[in-house]
């Protein structure tokens, strides 16, 4: 999808927009980092209930017994048992399409409204995007997003750059109103492929 | 003026008032408009694409506009194809109504909604509470005013002139309990409640910042979340917005959408953008999610067809404009605005509600241009507002002050002419009273000094010698007021090899732009073009030391007359120091000066050469000169707005004075006695504010060259 000589480039500028951000950032290499990353915030954070969204259950599920926290996959519950469980998890786990390097912006893609709400109701959001999927500018993004628009399907591109906040009180910026409180992005090796 | 008018403009006088004297509301207010500037600047200054960004956002939006029938049609095509149900409808009550009767269908109950302006201008929720909907709305900022049962007081932060302790309070009452005046608390006891809300929600209204024609999709631009949650949950939505909105494609909405997240919330991107088309698979039942779009004109295509206001379109409703401006700082959206607020509220509300009302507010419009300046769209709010006052000026009459101070030339004239008797009367007392009684003028503003011998009659018995040809616009206050400040441009000007003529001039003809009386200004205008482009033609480049004549010669003249002439005029017209850094860049000016002769001092910018250039060009020249100056951290009028803050008590010097506060304590607090200033005006709010000495930096400029000989 691109060439891997200006990669380092523009991982380093992803970096420093998602740092700023105040979005937590790794660079990962495989499932098994991804898992113990995840374990050690669950523990940091106290949580009790992880939820994954479609392509990330079809990567984590063989793995889930394993996983001494309580994850929850697409294919593992019934479609309105986790909505239930969606409303109450503290970290919601997906898979991103894109990643913009000039603004640390992830792109998201779907027609499944429960995939979005995977980013959107759990306090903290991990991203994982691969490597692979970096592009430089916002442009290139829009590019992706234009041929998603135009596919004949109904659809819905999330661009999150930042966890929710608000300075509608008193200017004050306070982080965590009606989205996720966290967002950490984990930026995935382009040798390891999550599509299962 | 008639007696509608009248009555309109005394209920004016008094929100002002009471406006003015709220100093825990006028905090609030400030402080949010002033971190909402200063983080759009950082933003822009962080990228260094920024400029060329602005260009394309201009280029899209002129198009967009232009294109707007074709693109409307592309774009209900593409939608219904989406399976969207799309309706147009001509105005506010087909809005309502359409959308009472959509959310019947549905049986819907509990509403959701996110921020939109455009709701507001359709009074959708009031009218959906009164059928018995429960509405709840959805952005921090709607839901405190909603709790307080207030309208938005500024396009993007609806809640920006309220407290701390207010908000505490609403939404201690909600919740029925005690709540800490603290931020972080109240943002968390509301997220759960709202929470609620979303998730029992069986319809979803939004707005739609931006609607793209290829696709049909809408886009919404949030930093809360909320707006993802209105669409993602409820199993329709509805989404209603102005026609135009509809942009071409999608790398046209990438380009508009940065545009408007930098002016609007001082940030590279916001947390979350959503690009939605059609109903996607429902999270609680597998069925796919209906949406419908309701597109409003109201008003729109009649502005695009007139040539005077078409240009309020490409609005992007950014809210920077409310940041910048001066009165807005002071008064709010509450008193600045009907249902939009700023200064993009006056084309908006004359087209989409009606000319008498924003005819009313225009008046807080005092001229100094610096919304344009904030604006991405580059919209000539200044002059649609002159329109917009011109036309409510046709229809109810002037009044008379403002007509008074249309001809403040000839008052000038007159006073200089019969100086030095003119400024001992002027002094008194019991004129200033009097004058205040029959012509309103504010007798605590100070007069300027008249003089009899006045820089024209200088030059008359003057000869000039030189190898570049420049023609001087002196302007009235330079003319017979301070003519030190001509004669330091003329020597100046000779210092460094140049010949300088003084054509037939008038004053520039600003006051009578400032009260819309746009036959006046065209007048003036008409005559020193005719004189100015002679002197052009005789090979002379235009220099003005005063910053709002230069601007007319160069921006106002030019769009008001469309004339050959008057372009020529502005493509030779100069301010007087960047004539001079042109010379310094060239290496071809007397730049050899003494060091330290001038005491530190304060640069202040006027508002015309701040609109008019990034970086003043008179700082740059002086610094390089060795001149040790500092700027204040300031970055709106200093309200004097030329005549206006003459005009008695809440009609404009208590206003003016209001405006100033912040930047006299700022500049007394910074330690130096000694203001540099190229404005006539802003020197005499300056001198009035602070009692520190203001000078000219042509004034300052010369005694560098005496001192270094």
């Amino acid at each position: 999808m691109k060439s891997a000589g200006d990669s380092s480039g523009e991982t380093e500028r992803f970096r420093e927009h998602v740092l700023a951000a105040g979005t937590r950032f790794l660079a990962v290499s495989d499932l098994e980092s991804i898992k113990s990353y995840l374990a050690r915030l669950v523990e940091e954070t106290q949580s009790k209930l992880v939820v994954c969204d479609k392509r990330v259950s079809k990567v984590i599920s063989p793995a889930a017994p394993s996983i001494p926290f309580h994850i929850v996959t697409q294919t593992s519950v019934s479609r309105s048992e986790f909505l239930r469980l969606l409303k109450i998890a503290d970290i919601g786990i997906s898979l991103a399409d894109l990643a913009v390097a000039d603004t640390g912006t992830l792109v998201f893609a779907t027609d499944d409204e429960t995939d979005r709400l995977v980013t959107a109701l759990p306090r903290i959001h991990v991203a994982i995007v691969s490597a692979n999927r970096l592009v430089r500018s916002l442009d290139e993004a829009g590019g992706f997003v234009g041929r998603s628009l135009a596919e004949n399907r109904a659809i819905v591109i999330s661009l999150i750059s930042a966890s929710s906040r608000t300075s509608d009180i008193g200017d004050i910026v306070i982080v965590g109103v009606h989205g996720p409180k966290e967002l950490h992005i984990l930026l995935l090796d382009a040798s390891f492929s999550m599509e299962a | 003026m008639d007696s509608f008018a009248d009555r309109a403009h005394r209920a004016l006088l008094e929100q002002i008032r009471r406006g003015i004297e709220d100093r825990t509301r006028r905090a609030a207010l400030y402080a949010g408009t002033e971190v909402g500037c200063e983080l759009a600047e950082r933003v822009y200054a962080s990228l260094p694409a920024g400029q060329s960004l602005l260009e394309k956002a201009k280029r899209i939006k002129r198009e967009a506009i232009d294109q707007l029938q074709g693109n409307l049609e592309r774009f209900i095509e593409a939608a219904r194809s989406a399976g969207i149900e799309v309706h147009l409808v001509p105005d506010p009550a087909t809005a309502v109504n359409l959308v009472i009767r959509l959310v019947r269908e549905a049986n819907a109950r509990c509403i959701a909604k996110t921020k939109s302006m455009t709701t507001e201008e359709i009074e959708l929720r009031a009218h959906l509470e009164r059928e018995g909907f429960d509405v709840v709305e959805t952005d921090l900022g709607e839901r405190i005013i909603q709790l307080a049962d207030q309208r938005p007081s500024h396009l993007v932060a609806p809640a920006i002139h309220m407290t701390v302790q207010e908000v505490t309070d609403l939404f201690s009452r909600e919740l029925g309990r005690r709540l800490p005046p603290d931020p972080e608390q109240i943002t968390s006891a509301a997220r759960e409640s709202l929470r609620e809300e979303f998730l029992r929600a069986d319809v979803g209204i939004t707005g739609a910042n931006f609607a793209i024609a290829d696709s049909g999709a809408i886009v919404l631009v949030t930093n809360e979340g909320n707006a993802r949650l209105v669409t993602a949950l409820p199993r329709m939505t509805i989404a209603v917005f102005g026609v135009e909105k509809i942009v071409g494609n999608t790398a046209d909405v990438f380009t508009l959408m940065q545009a408007l997240i930098m002016s609007g919330a001082g940030r590279r991107m916001t947390s979350y953008v959503s690009m939605i088309k059609g109903g996607s698979r429902l999270a609680q039942n597998d069925q796919m999610q209906k949406q419908h779009y309701v597109i409003l004109d109201n008003g729109r295509m009649q502005m695009r067809e007139d040539p005077d206001f078409r240009e309020a379109l490409y609005c992007v409703r950014c809210g920077a404009c409310n940041d910048i401006c001066p009165t807005f700082r002071i008064l709010g959206g509450h008193v600045f605005g009907h249902i939009y607020t700023g200064p993009m509220a006056v084309p908006w509300t004359a087209y989409t509600t009606s000319f008498d009302i924003a005819g009313r507010f225009s008046e807080l419009c005092i001229s100094c241009g610096l919304c344009r300046k904030a604006c991405p769209e580059d919209i000539d709010l200044p002059l649609l507002i002159a329109k917009v006052k011109e036309r409510y000026a046709e229809r109810h009459g002037r009044r008379l002050i403002n007509r008074f101070l249309v001809r403040y030339e000839t008052f000038i004239r007159i006073a200089s002419a019969s100086s030095p008797l003119s400024n001992f009367v002027l002094r008194r007392r019991i004129i200033r009273q009097l004058l205040e009684r029959l012509v309103e003028i504010d007798s605590r503003r100070p007069f300027p000094e008249f003089t009899r011998r006045t820089f024209t009659r200088w030059f008359e018995s003057h000869t000039s010698v030189g190898s570049r040809k420049v023609a001087y616009f002196v302007d009235t206050f330079a003319d017979m007021c301070d003519p030190e400040i001509g004669k330091s441009v003329i020597q100046i000007l000779e210092a460094n090899d140049c010949e300088v003529v003084l054509p037939r001039q008038k004053g520039s003809g600003m006051p009578a732009f400032l009260y819309g009386d746009m036959k006046a200004t065209v007048k003036a205008a008409r005559f020193n073009v005719h004189h100015l482009v002679e002197a052009v033609r005789k090979g002379c480049e235009i220099v003005s030391s005063e910053p709002t004549a230069t601007y007319c010669l160069r921006e106002l003249y030019p769009r008001l007359l469309q004339s050959g002439d008057a372009a020529v005029v502005a493509q030779h017209s100069h301010d007087f120091f960047e004539y001079l850094l042109n010379l310094q860049v060239k290496g071809e000016m007397k730049m050899s000066f003494k060091r330290n002769v001038i005491e530190p001092a304060i640069y202040y910018p006027p508002c015309h050469t701040r609109s008019a250039y990034e970086e003043s060009p008179t700082l740059r020249l002086l610094r390089s000169a060795g001149l040790d100056l500092e700027t204040v951290r300031y970055n709106t009028c200093c309200g004097i707005a030329g005549t206006f803050g003459f005009k008695k008590g809440a009609e404009g010097y208590d206003v003016s004075m209001a405006i100033g506060e912040t930047l006299f304590d700022r500049m007394k607090a910074m330690q130096r006695s000694v203001v540099i200033t190229e404005s006539s005006v802003c020197k005499m709010q300056i001198e009035h504010g602070t009692s520190l000495r203001v000078i000219h930096p042509a004034i300052v400029l010369w005694q560098l060259y005496q001192k270094s000989g």
